[in-house]
């Protein structure tokens, strides 16, 4: 049984609230919005919201509505509605002091309206609006530290004539915001600012696009245009007539001391947390599935979610290139599991037809390969299911980076005297290319926070001067982590990975391909590793239990271990693989070269460098495709963003893209 | 069969009609009959099932013979809907026709697309069809004809194609417009999702899936809008009872009836018979 957090009383399992839920909702609710907060009413521009409204209709293709409170509109799109009692939005509150609107899903907003229908609160819907107008009501925006779940939310309050804006602590659900002299328009996704004509179209910001080549994404709260920005994770804003009153930033998520308890111990409290957060992120749901990789993580989520619900259905994508399939190995994990597993082989023919549409799909440019894989995956996802479990997160709390390892290594010279690592600096520069030994003295000689920013790391200094026409050498590619280190001053090396990884890699690369690409097919991807809960206990592990014996996310793998196979439990993370590095060679050689040789980005790319590259990675003198995956990702998405927007608008009015 | 999938039925010896509209009803639906629509005013979504159409003033669709699609209006839009059968630009312009695709699979059709010279004459042919229809001057039929010969020539000839090439129909679409009719045929008395799964020779959860992913919208919904038109129709045109009105629309009780009906409307069907007006969707 669950005690309600806030009253202490047994509210039942998850699962039951679940089972509940299922018949009370009905129905599974995913949106996406656009809004306006103007400085007057006469600013309100209903076309303007259709068409960005249009843009997003993916998100929630059944309906779309369009309200107007004042000088505060929205225009929203819903994925599906059957029972008209469930309280459908935007939800404006009897006394007609509140609207809002949120895209999400509240977890334990059971749990909260509880003790308010106990202090005589009145509810007319089973719903989470309801429940959130109320805490907002009651609370004021602190209210926002006591969801459980992935949302973002839009509270207009009538009468003091103000705006509340708030996404979820991890980041998982998106929101956009372009401030203006006559106000706030907001987004759920980027694109929708393509038809913003007071904004003027897209742009280039080159210093923006030099963090995209380090990172291989663009950082929160920036994004590559400059004119749009994120409301960071963990942050809310509250905005009146005049415009953004402030940003606060309600949660951090800072590591902490470990906890004394032996280790068999922590994973059993593990197997408890995380079990219950499945059973949470199960909730509402007859149609959820899960996508099965060949690693740990999904296979845990796949076990937990099948012991819940034995129908649950597992989905794997593959390539037909050797040693880039996880089917097979997804198949054991399947067959042990006794669950349905949908397998979906994918082709390079396929691949290249999804590239354009995933680059569309991701507001700034993503570079990961294997953001085609997931795009593929999903879309067969949703011929199944609505929803879908999902191991993100994982990686980042429980610690399954492999480069988690260098910090146990080099990480014994973080503190070692300036001499001594200006010395090992000195051997590696002199450390002829290739022999084993250059990098681990690289390390040991420079600072941590010098030398990782995060898990991708695509160009360095020098080779980003070589092709990126507006490099600029003034700018350090440390800049955006520089403060986030500074918070971990002192700490472990590997805390101090796994916190910069928090705050920029996981709601900068896995978090937006985790929404968009799913969202893309209206399918709604849940996130169970990253759960306030979960979250709360993966804190307070020492680095040791979490990587031991030269084995990441020891812990975890220790938990579950009789939850999978054996062979499951000792595999290394693969991460959808995807063969761009073998296609590149060979069939995808001639659509790369295309799209360089075609490119309109001139003004930011060398094609004769991008094409040297090409050739390079061709005939195998380096291995190029990452960073070629990059420049590709770039230049195509500089077309449809801003090249050829006009022609970009059409194709989305004509319901092409 | 009733109209209310079908669309009006046009006169089968002269099958053409050109009509300014203000309501696209929202309901799926389909017609032998080639469909432009032509946006006077304000903003219509045109939801052909695995597409969405966003149509700004002045701008046009072509909808296919048998195609089936839905309209979504803003409250201030009006346009122009020409519908005619292939048979009126005889000897025959078009391949298919009846059951069959009429439009060449590979033009695009949405005139946003198009270049605006075409795009400005492809208008003025909708709209002198419209002026000529609701004058209705001495050879006005010769009139229409000749102008839908022109239309039907520029679809042949100068409407750009592309790559891409228009959604081919498939069994899927047979189906599902078997589908309609049978739910237009029994919708007033009480049908569930399995007994038309069963009819249709589908497993349940498949044909909750096939249904929602053509139309855009679940089973019940569906029916849902199928009973409130009746229902909307039967208020605005009969002095029947409510409680008459209730049962002739297919609703099982008049407690349903009046939730669900002021929840689409905003006002009791009492005070919408009054109004004499659709409230609108608020």
């Amino acid at each position: 049984m669950i005690a309600c957090r806030y009253c202490g009383k047994d509210t039942g399992t998850a699962l039951e609230q679940g089972r509940m839920a299922a018949r009370w909702k009905g129905v599974l609710i995913v949106c996406g919005f656009v809004g306006m907060f103007n400085r007057d009413a006469s600013l309100n521009d209903e076309k303007l919201l259709t068409t960005m409204s249009h843009t997003i209709r993916h998100r929630g293709p059944d309906e779309s509505d369009y309200i107007v409170r004042d000088s505060f509109c929205v225009a929203f799109r819903r994925l599906s509605i059957i029972d008209l009692d469930t309280g459908s939005q935007p939800y404006t509150s009897p006394d007609g002091r509140f609207t809002a609107v949120f895209n999400g899903e509240i977890y334990n907003y059971r749990d909260l309206r509880k003790p308010l229908l106990e202090e005589g609160i009145e509810f007319h819907t089973n719903s989470e609006i309801e429940v959130i107008v109320a805490l907002y009501r009651k609370y004021g925006p602190d209210f926002i530290k006591m969801l459980r779940g992935m949302f973002a939310i839009m509270i207009y309050d009538g009468e003091q004539k103000n705006c509340f804006v708030g996404r979820d602590p991890f980041g998982i659900k998106p929101m956009y915001y372009r401030e203006t002299e006559l106000g706030v328009i907001f987004a759920s996704e980027m694109k929708a600012f393509i038809f913003d004509e007071e904004m003027g179209g897209f742009t280039v910001d080159p210093k923006m696009l030099q963090h995209y080549f380090t990172f291989q994404y663009v950082p929160e709260p920036y994004t590559i245009s400059g004119k749009v920005s994120v409301l960071e994770a963990s942050h809310y804003m509250l905005l009146s007539a005049k415009g953004i009153e402030k940003i606060v930033q309600y949660e951090d998520y800072r590591f902490q001391t470990p906890t004394r308890e032996s280790f068999e111990s922590k994973a059993e409290r593990l197997r408890k947390v995380l079990t219950e957060s499945v059973e949470y992120h199960m909730i509402s749901d007859v149609e959820v599935g899960t996508f099965l990789s060949s690693g740990i993580d999904s296979a845990i989520i796949t076990a937990i979610s099948s012991r819940i619900n034995p129908g649950i259905k597992a989905l794997t994508v593959g390539f037909d290139v050797a040693s880039y399939s996880e089917i097979d190995d997804a198949s054991e994990i399947a067959k042990h599991l006794n669950v349905e597993h949908i397998k979906l082989k994918g082709n390079c023919e396929q691949f290249r037809e999804a590239f354009e549409r995933v680059v569309w799909s991701l507001d700034s440019p993503v570079a990961d390969p294997s953001t085609v894989a997931i795009y593929m995956i999903a879309g067969e996802a949703a011929r199944y299911v609505k929803t879908i479990l999902s191991g993100e997160g994982s990686d980042e709390l429980f610690g399954g980076y492999k480069f988690y390892k260098d910090s146990q290594l080099s990480g014994r010279f973080e503190n070692a005297p300036a001499i001594f690592k200006a010395a090992c600096r000195g051997i590696s520069a002199i450390w002829p290319d290739g022999v084993k030994g250059k990098a681990f003295f690289h390390r040991a000689g420079t600072r941590l926070e010098d030398r990782y920013v995060g898990n991708a790391f695509l160009f360095d200094e020098k080779e980003k001067k070589s092709f990126l026409k507006t490099y600029n050498p003034a700018q350090s590619y440390t800049e955006l982590t520089r403060d986030i280190f500074a918070q971990t001053k002192g700490e472990h090396p590997m805390i101090r990975m796994q916190y910069c990884d928090l705050m920029t890699w996981l709601r900068g690369d896995i978090l937006v391909k985790g929404d968009r690409l799913s969202m893309a097919h209206s399918l709604e991807v849940r996130v169970p590793f990253l759960d306030r809960e979960v979250w709360k206990f993966a804190s307070s592990l020492s680095v040791d239990e979490k990587l031991r014996e030269g084995t990441t996310k020891y812990l975890l793998r220790y938990a579950f271990k009789d939850y999978v196979n054996p062979e499951t439990f000792m595999r290394p993370k693969l991460g959808y693989p995807v063969p761009v590095r073998v296609w590149l060679k060979n069939e995808l050689y001639e659509w790369a070269r295309d799209i360089i040789l075609h490119s309109k980005a001139d003004e930011y790319i060398d094609k004769q460098a991008a094409l040297k590259m090409l050739e390079d990675h061709r005939s195998g003198k380096a291995d190029n495709y990452r960073k070629l995956w990059s420049i590709l990702v770039f230049i195509t998405w500089y077309r449809l963003y801003i090249a050829d927007a006009e022609e970009t608008k059409k194709r989305i009015l004509a319901g092409e893209l | 069969m009733e109209a209310i999938y079908q669309g009006r039925i046009l006169r089968s010896d002269f099958p053409f009609s050109a009509e300014l509209l203000t309501d696209g009803g929202q309901l799926y639906h389909w017609h032998d009959e080639l469909e432009l629509v032509c946006v006077k005013e304000g903003m219509v979504e045109v939801v052909i099932p695995g597409r969405e159409y966003l149509l700004q003033t002045g701008q046009m669709l072509l909808i296919d013979s048998g195609e089936v699609h839905c309209l979504k209006n803003h409250p201030e839009a009006r346009w122009l809907s020409v519908r005619f059968s292939p048979r009126m630009v005889e000897p025959r312009l078009f391949e298919g026709g009846g059951s069959q695709a009429v439009l060449p699979l590979n033009i695009l059709r949405c005139s946003g697309q198009w270049e605006e010279p075409t795009a400005g004459r492809f208008r003025r042919l909708a709209e002198n069809l419209y002026a000529e229809a609701n004058a209705q001057a001495p050879g006005w039929q010769v009139a229409v004809r000749g102008l839908l010969f022109e239309m039907a020539l520029m679809i042949q000839r100068e409407l750009p194609q592309s790559g891409e090439g228009m959604a081919r129909r498939d069994n899927r679409d047979v189906n599902l417009k078997k589908t309609l009719s049978f739910l237009a045929e029994n919708y007033t008395r009480d049908i569930s999702l399995k007994e038309c799964a069963d009819v249709m020779g589908f497993n349940m959860n498949y044909f909750s899936r096939f249904f929602r992913s053509h139309t855009g919208i679940h089973f019940h919904q569906y029916l849902t809008a199928l009973r409130l038109q009746k229902a909307q129709q039967l208020l605005l045109t009969t002095g029947l009872p409510i409680t008459e009105v209730v049962i002739r629309s297919g609703f099982q009780n008049a407690k349903t009836f009046n939730r669900v009906f002021k929840n689409t409307y905003g006002c009791s069907p009492r005070e919408f018979r009054r109004g004499g007006t659709d409230g609108g969707q608020t």
